[in-house]
């Protein structure tokens, strides 16, 4: 445990290597933010509600989900499936660790590097201006967060598991590109559920994209009971579950046939 | 059973080559014709405790893929590893706690942080002992010369510095294997002799056992005791460095430099010209049939010569010729 710790720690510190890179992303959040607000603020043209969903929700959907995108976001699919493409990927394997918690700590750091230096100053300065409200119920509060670390879990797994698919196709494939249309289009990170199509929000139903991002911050505004919180948090566990399996399954099957490329 | 054992390993991949033109890249989506490459070919060696091994080969002759296979990366295809009564490629992670393997041309190094932070995360993750954490970098430091530069970050380091910090990292949790796959490569005269001082002292001092492959043929006279070269994937010489020079070069070559500028008077059969530039001459001698004192008794008495210089074959010579025929 210690040494994943240190794994995270270490690519949270590397994160600050780059000043004008951390300010420029400060600066593309606060942008992203203004830009939701306004947009949002002139499609409810003044009136209260739409759908049973308040302008005051709205503006909280946005605040929270810049903390929840800077948790939720990877990059490690591409990352292993670079390695495996350039074999630096040998460099990892001769080390005397569990290679997934080790890609798993090393995103970890720079999310949390995200959250805290980047989401979270531009949350506070958007409740200042635009105001901003806590769940009052303790309860829900916990339940967001445990619905919060599950659907972190989810995304990592699914794009680990789409990393390992580079072991068989020896290539980098755009999947961060298709995993962030799929999670946008799926999971209500750019227009909340709320408002989708009935179809499309049907077809949201079948896949685990919406218990990413949507659900938690549904939660978190206290548009579902504790009872239905809970059996979101029953389903993500189940998906998790077939994630593990897959995964598994994947990784015995690299074990031996595992190729390390290049000199 | 040795500690290094490998009994008639063999190692295949599968090729796929990729041909001109985008239809055929487009075939190339539904169909992807492939072809086996044998990279190790039913390869045998054992190698006992404490051994110093240079592993020798040209270019794709199966170095790297050996190396892999006995750091538990790679299954063989068919045959037998073990290493110290472990399978490799069933054990990685405890086999990755007595192995440290640099490899020449990836580093282990984060690439923004000092080395300094590099060694702590390997102290955490091999759970090195503080004592020996702190005796050791203090040695390796001491001994690769990186005083000035442990606080750097990896990105402002040399090519050189780069790469006796990972030798460092390779040797901090006490290995008893030392896997070294080209660590020479692109380093100048004075990293390349700190390198090798360094596997020197670190096979006197703690007995590790050392398997390097190189190019560099001075890598393999001043550092190992034992040879073993590969071809295609297989084996073709295993044995000390004198018997190598003794099995494949039999030739000693004098260089003479003559009084005056004149033709070489040779009249014994065993003495071969094998080239005349002005005043300086070159005889080859075969030391089976010939001692070199007689051979040079012999052109003395028949030349005026003014210094006489021998050159013992070196093993780069003696590499090139096998491998061009």
């Amino acid at each position: 445990m210690g040494t994943y710790l240190l794994f995270l720690q270490k690519s949270f510190q590397q994160k600050f290597v780059y000043r004008t890179s951390a300010y420029i992303y400060l600066l593309s959040t606060c942008l992203r933010v203004f830009i939701m607000v306004n947009v949002w603020t002139a499609l409810y043209a003044g009136r209260d509600s739409i759908n049973g969903v308040s302008l005051m929700d709205m503006l909280n959907f946005i605040v929270i989900s810049a903390i929840v995108s800077a948790l939720t976001q990877t990059r490690m699919g591409d990352k292993i499936a670079a390695k495996v493409v350039d074999g630096t990927i040998a460099v990892d394997f001769l080390r005397p660790i569990r290679f997934k918690y080790f890609v798993y700590a090393d995103q970890l750091g720079e999310n949390l590097y995200q959250v805290l230096l980047n989401a979270l100053p531009v949350c506070i300065l958007a409740a200042l201006i635009y105001g901003f409200e806590m769940p009052a119920d303790p309860l829900m509060l916990s339940l967001f967060i445990v619905c919060l670390f599950f659907g972190i879990l989810i995304i990592f797994s699914i794009n680990y598991i789409v990393g390992l698919i580079s072991f068989w196709s020896k290539a980098a494939h755009p999947t961060s590109w298709f995993l962030l249309t799929a999670v946008t289009l799926f999971g209500g990170t750019f227009v909340p559920i709320w408002f989708y199509p009935d179809i499309l929000r049907e077809v949201t139903l079948f896949l685990p994209f919406r218990l990413i991002y949507f659900e938690p911050i549904n939660i978190y505004l206290g548009r579902v009971t504790p009872s239905e919180a809970m059996s979101i948090i029953v389903i993500q566990l189940a998906w998790l579950v077939v994630l593990w399996l897959v995964e598994r399954f994947m990784w015995s099957k690299i074990q031996t046939k595992l190729t390390v490329q290049g000199g | 059973m040795a500690f290094i054992e490998m009994q008639n390993v063999t190692k295949q991949f599968r090729v796929y080559p990729r041909q001109k033109g985008f239809a055929n890249a487009l075939k190339s989506l539904v169909y992807k014709p492939y072809e086996i490459k044998t990279a190790v070919d039913g390869i045998d060696f054992s190698i006992a405790k404490g051994e110093l091994v240079g592993y020798i080969g040209a270019n794709g002759a199966g170095k790297s893929t050996t190396i892999k296979m006995l750091s538990g990366i790679l299954v063989p295809t068919s045959g037998q590893i073990e290493v110290g009564g472990l399978v490799p490629h069933e054990n990685r992670k405890r086999n990755a706690g007595r192995i440290g393997v640099v490899f020449g041309q990836r580093s282990q190094l984060y690439w923004d942080l000092p080395m300094e932070e590099t060694f702590d995360l390997y102290k955490r993750m091999y759970k090195i002992d503080a004592a020996a954490f702190k005796r050791n970098v203090q040695f390796f430091v001491e001994l690769l010369d990186m005083q000035e530069f442990v606080r750097r970050p990896t990105r402002q380091l040399s090519l050189g510095q780069k790469m006796r910090a990972n030798l460092a990292l390779a040797m901090l949790h006490d290995p008893e294997i030392l896997y070294l796959d080209e660590p020479t490569i692109g380093l100048d005269v004075v990293a390349k002799s700190k390198i090798r001082k360094f596997i020197r002292e670190i096979n006197r001092e703690k007995a590790t056992t050392v398997i390097l492959t190189t190019h560099d043929m001075n890598d393999i006279e001043e550092i190992c005791d034992r040879l073993i070269m590969i071809d295609h994937g297989r084996k073709m010489f295993d044995g000390t460095l004198h018997e190598f020079k003794q099995t494949y070069s039999d030739s000693t070559i004098v260089i003479l430099d003559l009084e005056e500028d004149a033709a070489l008077q040779v009249s014994d059969g065993r003495l071969k010209v094998i080239q005349e530039d002005g005043q300086r001459k070159y005889v080859s001698i075969d030391k089976n049939i010939i001692s070199l004192v007689d051979a040079i008794t012999q052109l003395a008495q028949t030349n005026r010569i003014r210094e006489v210089n021998v050159k013992e074959p070196d093993i780069e010579d003696t590499v090139r010729r096998i491998f061009e025929k």
